[in-house]
């Protein structure tokens, strides 16, 4: 393999049920360099505790790893950690799942978490694809409200393997610019290719979603996409250093 | 500096068949696939052969998707296996078009996509379809994802009525029914699974422990999928030699039957 670039993996997730070691072996396999890390859902389901344990994790090695910050909107103390996250752990953005904790991304009952975590000029990574709760136009609504908030869709923006999530995941890039998108598990190489000719290639960012997807498969899909070298290397690590770091 | 992408192909067996790939001109949703496109993809993945189907269904009087698979695959006898995808019916002309198609044509299989035809795999139409396939012992190819009417369970009620139907899941359960497909696989000796689009590498490895080699096939999705990252899952699967040949070629060849 010849690469001059670096590759950053912008979702990795650290949690209860796969020790650390076993997931950044996997990142060192597939010969990432650095990773913005968010809790996975834990059994315990502190959100609070979980960023406590990815903090630490971030902290033996803080070059090369940034942190997002998990939190849930129907929490009641919701708002007091997201605080907690920018002023105890200095992350760099958070991350929502609208599956896991059963919200509605574009409805009431996210906003005001939405509206804190775009107060603090951070961006969010959205957990995109799920029917109902997190569909790419129901983030593009977001984005619609929030105009200064970066967002970073998971999944393409889309989870369907017929391919039929690609039109809402385009029209949703089209509709709201600083909407962006991670690679992992992303159905149809040519959808990450024709993104990054229609919007740019500082609007995908690679990510392998460790250790739901496989980083060492994960990472093939931006080095073998058909781009120029200079897309490739933005894709690979530069979009995300420019986000998260 | 020019990248090169990694080529750790050179450990492949020769004559990989990808049992599942696409050629197509659907302009309704800008997919222009020709065959002229998929073989370059087969050449730089190493793979022989290809089983090819349309985006498109075909119906008894609209045959349009049959005749375009039957043109490449006699422009491309050597590289292309055709599959028919038809839409089911309710008055047996879908079984008399398979039947013209396998017969007259030399299609190898059936492919059929509940997305687009609105039918639960075990309605009576694609019961009735199903079973001209296995009178005719050619496999059905099912588009099988996390949407209604693709799941796992939903085709394994087909299956049920149909045992002895080779039925193949493809894309073996998607994003979110992959457990589930390698358990009806479990339930169902006819089920097969097939590797193309879905993203966990450690599936495959899951079902070749839960039902043997025997009953998972190699496929890409192509051209979407491009095969040279789908052949790549198989790989990084970790299947040892045996079980990879069987995957990547063996089956295929046992399950087309000389085709």
């Amino acid at each position: 393999m010849v690469r001059s670039f670096d590759i950053v993996d912008s979702l990795v997730f650290l949690g209860q049920r796969e020790s650390a070691d076993h997931v950044f072996a996997a990142l060192d396999r597939a010969g990432i360099d650095a990773a913005v890390l968010a809790p996975a859902r834990d059994r315990d389901r502190s959100d609070r505790a979980a960023n406590d344990r990815v903090a630490k994790l971030r902290q033996d090695a803080p070059d090369t790893r940034r942190q997002v910050g998990r939190v849930d909107p129907y929490a009641p103390d919701v708002l007091d950690e997201v605080a907690r996250c920018v002023e105890v752990h200095g992350v760099a953005g958070f991350y929502l799942n609208p599956r896991e904790e059963s919200f509605t991304i574009s409805g009431t009952d996210a906003a005001p978490t939405i509206a804190a975590i775009a107060a603090h000029g951070l961006p969010a990574i959205i957990e995109t694809g799920t029917p109902w709760v997190s569909e790419p136009l129901q983030v593009a609504t977001v984005a619609h409200r929030h105009p200064e908030l970066d967002i970073v869709m998971t999944n393409g923006g889309q989870l369907n393997i017929s391919g039929l999530g690609q039109a809402e995941a385009f029209a949703a890039l089209e509709q709201a610019p600083r909407l962006r998108i991670l690679t992992s598990g992303v159905y149809r190489q040519d959808f990450i290719e024709t993104v990054i000719t229609r919007f740019g290639a500082g609007r995908v960012l690679f990510a392998s979603a460790a250790p739901v997807f496989t980083p060492e498969y994960e990472i093939l899909r931006v080095l073998g996409a058909e781009c120029s070298d200079n897309d490739r290397a933005m894709v690979a690590g530069e979009a995300a250093r420019q986000l998260f770091w | 500096m020019t990248y090169a992408f990694p080529s750790e192909l050179e450990d492949l067996p020769e004559g990989v068949i990808d049992f599942h790939a696409h050629i197509d001109e659907a302009r309704e949703l800008g997919w222009i696939d020709p065959p002229s496109k998929l073989i370059p993809l087969l050449d730089e993945a190493r793979v022989q052969r290809a089983v090819v189907m349309t985006y498109r269904d075909a119906t008894f009087d609209d045959r349009a998707a049959i005749d375009y698979v039957a043109d490449a695959i006699q422009a491309f006898p050597d590289r292309l296996i055709g599959f028919a995808r038809i839409r089911p019916s309710d008055n047996g002309s879908a079984g008399d078009l398979l039947r013209h198609a396998v017969l007259e044509l030399g299609f190898a299989g059936l492919k059929l996509h509940p997305v687009t035809t609105f039918r639960l795999p075990s309605d009576p139409a694609t019961v009735a379809l199903t079973r001209v396939a296995a009178e005719l012992g050619v496999p059905v190819l099912f588009h099988c994802g996390d949407e209604g009417m693709t799941t796992p369970t939903a085709i394994e009620g087909l299956a049920r009525k149909v045992p002895d139907a080779k039925i193949i899941l493809g894309h073996m359960g998607g994003y979110f029914h992959t457990e589930e497909a390698i358990g009806v696989a479990v339930r169902n000796g006819g089920i097969y699974l097939e590797t193309s689009a879905m993203p966990y590498p450690h599936r495959i490895q899951q079902a070749v422990e839960s039902i043997g080699a025997d009953r998972v096939l190699f496929g890409s999705d192509a051209p979407g999928a491009p095969p040279r990252l789908e052949v790549r899952k198989i790989l990084i699967a970790g299947l040892d030699p045996a079980d990879q040949r069987k995957v990547l070629r063996e089956n295929a060849l046992t399950l087309l039957g000389g085709r």
